[in-house]
C-alpha cells in the first residue's frame, strides 16, 4: 500500500489574528457589556412584572445553557440529563424554603404520607449555609463521579446521551415514586420567605432579579474564562480528536468527568435560583422533557459560544412561552419543528448564522475592495480560541 | 413463590417486548448510528392502529368482528409504522448521516409533532381496545400463578418476528444485502449494493417491528399519545447492554432487563426498582463497555 | 543480555477472532536506537504499536525488561519474567491505561495523522506539552517557559511559520509534522512513529528522514514504513514483519537480498487476506 498521494497545494497563509489591540478587547467584551446592560438597566424599565418574572426564569435557563454549551460546543459531550443537576439543586433549595416554611412542624406532605419526623438527609437543609451551596457542590460532585464512571469505560458520543437520558428518566420516576421523601407529583411548593423577604412581594422579585443577572453574568465570564484558557483548548482538543489525546498522556476520563461535574454545578446554580423565582419544583422538572429541550437552547443559540447559549436560552424559551400561549393546542407542531428546522438549517445556531452574513458580507466589502477572491467565510465555531497569549 | 413465578412471568412478557422495539433500535442506532428517538411514536402509532381497526372492524362486522380485528391489526401497524419509518428516513434522517447527536435532536422534534398529531386525531385522553375474546383467560399453572393467553401470545408474537428477522437477514438476498452494508458500508457500496435503498428498507423494518411492538402493548394496557416515550429509554439501555450491533446480545440483554426490573420491582418498589437496573447497567458498563456480546475487531 | 536495551518483547501474540495478528512474536530494542520495521499489509506492525502504546491488549508473550540504570539494577533483579506482560523501566505496560504509558515515556504517531484540526499548530502543541501538568495548572495563562517550549518544538519541525493556523488549513505533510511535534514536546525515551512520511513530498521526507537522524541517540525510535526508497536512504537496522513474526532482521542490504523477504514481497499469494495494516 504505497502512498504517492500527490496532496495539494499548501493552502494560501490565512490572516495571522492580530494582537490583541484594545479595539479587539471592546470587540470581544461587547456581547457581554451589552448583555449587562440590556438586562441590569433596559429590561426592569421596559417589562412588566409579570414578564420581568418570566425573564427571570430565562436567564436561569441561561446559566444552565452555558453550562451545557462547555460540555456539548466545546468538549463534544452531549448529556440529555442536565435536568437532573437543574432539578436537584431546585429541590435542594426548596427543601430549604418548604422546611422554612412549615416553622417547627414537617412539611405538609409528609404528614400526609404518614411520616411522623423529619428524615435524617432533610435536617442539614434547615440551613441555608449547607442548602445554597449544596445546590451547587450536591450536583456538581455527582455529575462528576457519575461521568467518571461513564467516560473510565470509555462510554462516548451518543452512547452517553442515552445514558444520561435514562438518568433522567429514571430520577424523575424515583422522585415521583418516593412522595414521603420529595413530594411525589406534585413536588415542592407554598414556599413564603427568603432571608426574611417574602416571596410574594414584587420587590422581592425584583431582588432576585438582579441577583439572577449578577449570577448569569458570573457564570458567563467564569465559562469564558474557562475556555480561553489552556484548559480550553484541551477541551477543544477532546471534541476534535479523544483518542489523540488519551495518546497525548491524558486521563481523559478525567477530564471529561471534570467538565461535566462543572456543567451539573451549573445546572444546579440555575436549579436553585429558579425555585424561590417560581415557587415550584416537580419531578417534571428534572425528567427527559426538559432535558432535551434545554439541549434545544443551545442547539438553537450556537453551540461552541458562550454567547449563543445565553442568547438562544433567552429566545427560545420567549418562542416556547409565546407558541404555548398565542396556540394552547398546535404548539407542540412549532416547537417540533424548531427541533428538525435547528439541526437541519441552521446548524451552527444563530450565532452562526449571523457570523455567516457578516462573514460573507465582510468578504464581499473586501473583495470588492481588493480585486481579490475572498476567503471562505468563517463557519468555524469561537472555540478556535486564537492566540496562546 | 407462585407469586415470584407470577413476576418472573411477567418479566418475560415485558422482557421480550422490550426486545422487540430494542430490535428495531439496535438496526437503527447500532448499525446506522442513527438514534432515532421517533421509534417511540412508532409503537404509539402500532397502538393507535391496533385502535383504528378495532373500530372500522366493529362498524363493518359489528360484534363479529371483534375475534378477528386483531391479526389485521398487527398487519396495519407493520405497514403504517414501516411506512412511516422509510418517510422519516428518506426526508430527514438522509441528510443527517455521520451526526448521531443531530439524528437524536431532528427525530425529537419529530417524535413531538408526531405526539401532537395523535393528540389531534385521536384526542389527549387514553384510549384502548377490547381483547379478542380467543385471548381471555389463561393457563393455570399453579396455585396463583396463572400464564394469561395474552402474554402467552405475545411472547409467541415475538418470538415469530424474531425468527422474521433472522430468516430475512440470513435466507433473502435483500437480507443479506443489508448485512453487508451493516458490516461494511464502503467496500458494499463499491460492489454495487444501493445503500441509500437498504438503508431505508431497515429503517422501515425496524419501524414495523415497533409498531407491531405497540399493536401488542395495546392488549395490555391504555393507549396514548406518549405512549412511546416509557419504552424508548428502556429500549436504548438494552441496545447498549446488549452490545451495539449484535442481535444476540439485543436478545439476553431484553431479556435480562425485564426479569432483573420484575424480581427487583417484587422485592422493592416500581421506582427503585429501576434505580436499581439502571445502577446495575452503569456497573456492567464498568466490567464489560462494550456490552454483553462484543466482537473484537482488529481495529 | 546488552545493559542498554530499552524495551525487549518476546512471543506476544494477539488473535482477531482466531486469527493471529502478532504470532509469538520477538523483538529487542536498544536505547537510542532507530529502527525500521517493514513488512507487507497484515503483517502485525500497526498491531504491534499499538499492543506497546496500550490501544489494545496482548493475548499472551513474555517479555523481558532490560534494567538500564546502574542504580537501579542494585535494588531490582535485572531481568524480569512475566507471562503476557510487557515491561518497560519497570512499568507494566499491559496493566496501564494510554495516558500512563505516554506519562512512562513512550509517544506514539497515528497512520493516519491526527490532530486538532480546530486548534492553531501552537495551540495542537500546547496541549500536548501540559501533559503533565496539574488540573489546576490549566487554569492559568501559559507561562513563558512553556511558551518557548512549545515555539522550539514547532521550529523542529518547521512549522514556527505556521504557529497560528488552524491545524484543519495544514497540508497532510505538515500535519505529520505537526504530530511529530507534539510527541517532540513531550521529551519521550521512545518513538512510534507509524507511517511518517505519508503523502509527503521528496523534500518533506528527506527533512523527516534527517530530523529521525538528529533525535537517534537521544531516543529510541520505532518507525514503520511502506516506502522503500525512504527506508534505503535513512534505515540502520530493519526489522521485517510477516504474519506477526519477524522474519529477518538486519542491515537494509542484507534485507532486501535475503530470499524469505523476497519472497514476501513478490510472492503475493502467501501474503494473508485477514487482518488489514
Amino acid at each position: 500500500m504505497r502512498r504517492e498521494t500527490a496532496f495539494s497545494a499548501p493552502p494560501a497563509p490565512l490572516p495571522a489574528p492580530g494582537k490583541p489591540g484594545l479595539l479587539l478587547y471592546a470587540r470581544e467584551a461587547a456581547p457581554f457589556v451589552i448583555t449587562a446592560v440590556l438586562l441590569f438597566v433596559v429590561a426592569p424599565n421596559i417589562l412588566s412584572d409579570f414578564r420581568l418574572n418570566l425573564l427571570a426564569k430565562f436567564l436561569c435557563y441561561a446559566i444552565l445553557a452555558i453550562g451545557i454549551d462547555l460540555m456539548w460546543g466545546y468538549t463534544g459531550m452531549l448529556s440529555l440529563g442536565q435536568a437532573v443537576w437543574f432539578g436537584l439543586g431546585g429541590y435542594a433549595m426548596a427543601m430549604y424554603l418548604k422546611l422554612h416554611a412549615s416553622g417547627e412542624s414537617i412539611p405538609d406532605f409528609m404528614n400526609w404520607s404518614g411520616l411522623e419526623s423529619l428524615p435524617w438527609f432533610w435536617e442539614p437543609f434547615r440551613y441555608a449555609w449547607f442548602a445554597i451551596p449544596a445546590a451547587m457542590v450536591l450536583p456538581g460532585l455527582l455529575g462528576f463521579v457519575l461521568g467518571y464512571l461513564v467516560f473510565r469505560s470509555r462510554v462516548k458520543g451518543a452512547y452517553f446521551s442515552i445514558v444520561t437520558q435514562a438518568l433522567a428518566l429514571i430520577l424523575s420516576i424515583f422522585f415521583v415514586g418516593q412522595q414521603q421523601y420529595t413530594g411525589g407529583t406534585n413536588g415542592l411548593t407554598n414556599y413564603t420567605e427568603l432571608f426574611g423577604m417574602n416571596l410574594a412581594d414584587t420587590s422581592t422579585q425584583h431582588t432576585l432579579y438582579y441577583i439572577t443577572v449578577g449570577v448569569l453574568l458570573a457564570v458567563f465570564l467564569v465559562a469564558t474564562w474557562i475556555t480561553r484558557s489552556p484548559f480550553g483548548r484541551l477541551m477543544v482538543a477532546i471534541r476534535d480528536d479523544e483518542e489523540r489525546v488519551r495518546f497525548a498522556g491524558y486521563n481523559v476520563g478525567f477530564m471529561k468527568a471534570l467538565v461535566f461535574g462543572v456543567s451539573a454545578a451549573m445546572a444546579g446554580l440555575a436549579g436553585a435560583l429558579f425555585v424561590p423565582q417560581v415557587g415550584i419544583i416537580s419531578p417534571a422538572n428534572l425528567g427527559i422533557v426538559p432535558s432535551i429541550e434545554f439541549v434545544l437552547l443551545v442547539a438553537v443559540g450556537g453551540r461552541g459560544t458562550i454567547t449563543g447559549a445565553v442568547l438562544g436560552a433567552v429566545l427560545v424559551s420567549w418562542a416556547r412561552s409565546y407558541l404555548s400561549e398565542t396556540y394552547p393546542d398546535t404548539w407542540q407542531y412549532f416547537y417540533g419543528a424548531l427541533f428538525v428546522g435547528a439541526v437541519v438549517l441552521f446548524p451552527a445556531g444563530v450565532v452562526g448564522f449571523y457570523r455567516r452574513v457578516a462573514g460573507e458580507v465582510t468578504s464581499r466589502v473586501s473583495r470588492l475592495r481588493a480585486g481579490a477572491p475572498a476567503p471562505v467565510a468563517g463557519m468555524e465555531m469561537d472555540a478556535r480560541v486564537g492566540n496562546a497569549d | 413463590m407462585d407469586l415470584f413465578l407470577q413476576q418472573l412471568f411477567n418479566g418475560f412478557s415485558l422482557g421480550s417486548i422490550l426486545l422487540l422495539v430494542a430490535l428495531g433500535l439496535a438496526f437503527s442506532f447500532g448499525l446506522m448510528n442513527v438514534i432515532n428517538m421517533a421509534h417511540g411514536e412508532m409503537i404509539m402509532v402500532g397502538a393507535y392502529s391496533a385502535y383504528v381497526a378495532q373500530n372500522w372492524f366493529d362498524d363493518l362486522f359489528g360484534a363479529a368482528g371483534l375475534g378477528y380485528y386483531f391479526i389485521f391489526a398487527l398487519l396495519l401497524a407493520f405497514v403504517v409504522a414501516g411506512a412511516m419509518g422509510m418517510l422519516l428516513e428518506r426526508t430527514l434522517i438522509q441528510r443527517l448521516y455521520g451526526r448521531p447527536l443531530d439524528t437524536l435532536l431532528a427525530t425529537w422534534g419529530v417524535s413531538l409533532v408526531l405526539q401532537q398529531g395523535a393528540r389531534s386525531v385521536f384526542g389527549a385522553p387514553n384510549v384502548q381496545v377490547t381483547s379478542p375474546p380467543w385471548l381471555t383467560g389463561g393457563i393455570d399453572v399453579m396455585g396463583d400463578f396463572t400464564m394469561p393467553y395474552i402474554r402467552l401470545f405475545i411472547i409467541g408474537l415475538v418470538a415469530l418476528c424474531i425468527l422474521g428477522v433472522y430468516l430475512y437477514l440470513t435466507r433473502t438476498s435483500a437480507g443479506r444485502r443489508t448485512r453487508a452494508v451493516m458490516q461494511n458500508r464502503e467496500v458494499a457500496g463499491a460492489l454495487g449494493v444501493v445503500t441509500p435503498k437498504v438503508d431505508m428498507f431497515t429503517f422501515g423494518l425496524a419501524s414495523g417491528l415497533a409498531g407491531v411492538a405497540g399493536c401488542a402493548l395495546a392488549l395490555i394496557g391504555p393507549i396514548g399519545p406518549s405512549l412511546g416515550t416509557y419504552y424508548i429509554v428502556d429500549a436504548f439501555l438494552v441496545v447498549i447492554t446488549g452490545g451495539i450491533g449484535q442481535i444476540v446480545g439485543t436478545v439476553l440483554a431484553a431479556l435480562s432487563v425485564g426479569w432483573l426490573n420484575a424480581i427487583l420491582e417484587y422485592q422493592t418498589s416500581a421506582s427503585l426498582a429501576k434505580v436499581i437496573v439502571f445502577a446495575l447497567v452503569i456497573a456492567f458498563l464498568q466490567w464489560r463497555p462494550a456490552g454483553m456480546v462484543a466482537r473484537r475487531n482488529a481495529r | 543480555m546488552p545493559t542498554d536495551t530499552l524495551l525487549r518483547i518476546e512471543d506476544l501474540v494477539v488473535a482477531f477472532d482466531g486469527f493471529r495478528v502478532l504470532d509469538d512474536l520477538s523483538l529487542t530494542l536498544a536505547r537510542g536506537e532507530l529502527r525500521f520495521l517493514i513488512g507487507p499489509n497484515g503483517a502485525g506492525k500497526t498491531t504491534l504499536m499499538d499492543v506497546i502504546s496500550g490501544k489494545i491488549r496482548a493475548d499472551s508473550g513474555k517479555v523481558m525488561f532490560d534494567l538500564s540504570h546502574p542504580e537501579d539494577a542494585v535494588s531490582r533483579p535485572t531481568q524480569v519474567d512475566i507471562e503476557g506482560e510487557i515491561r518497560f523501566e519497570g512499568h507494566e505496560l499491559t496493566r496501564m491505561r494510554e495516558d500512563q504509558i505516554v506519562k512512562a515515556g513512550i509517544g506514539r504517531k497515528f497512520q493516519t495523522p491526527s490532530v486538532f484540526g480546530s486548534l492553531t499548530c501552537f495551540n495542537n502543541v500546547e496541549v500536548a506539552a501540559g501533559f503533565r501538568d496539574r488540573v489546576l495548572g490549566f487554569f492559568l495563562p501559559l507561562g513563558r517557559a512553556r511558551k518557548e517550549q512549545v515555539m522550539s518544538a514547532l521550529e523542529r519541525v518547521g512549522l514556527e511559520g505556521r504557529r497560528d493556523v488552524p491545524a484543519s488549513a495544514l497540508s497532510h505533510g505538515e500535519r505529520q509534522w505537526l504530530e511529530i511535534a507534539m510527541l517532540l514536546v513531550q521529551d519521550p525515551k521512545l518513538l512510534l512513529l507509524d507511517e511518517p512520511v505519508a503523502g509527503m513530498t521528496t523534500r518533506e521526507r528527506e527533512r523527516t528522514g534527517e530530523l529521525l537522524h538528529a533525535l537517534e541517540g537521544s531516543h529510541s525510535i520505532v518507525v514503520t514504513e511502506h516506502d522503500m526508497d525512504f527506508v534505503r536512504q535513512f534505515s540502520r537496522t530493519v526489522t521485517v514483519l510477516h504474519m506477526g513474526r519477524v522474519l529477518a532482521e538486519g542491515r537494509v542490504e542484507a534485507i532486501q537480498s535475503d530470499p524469505r523477504v523476497q519472497e514476501v514481497y513478490t510472492g503475493r499469494h502467501k501474503t494473508p487476506a485477514g487482518a488489514p495494516a
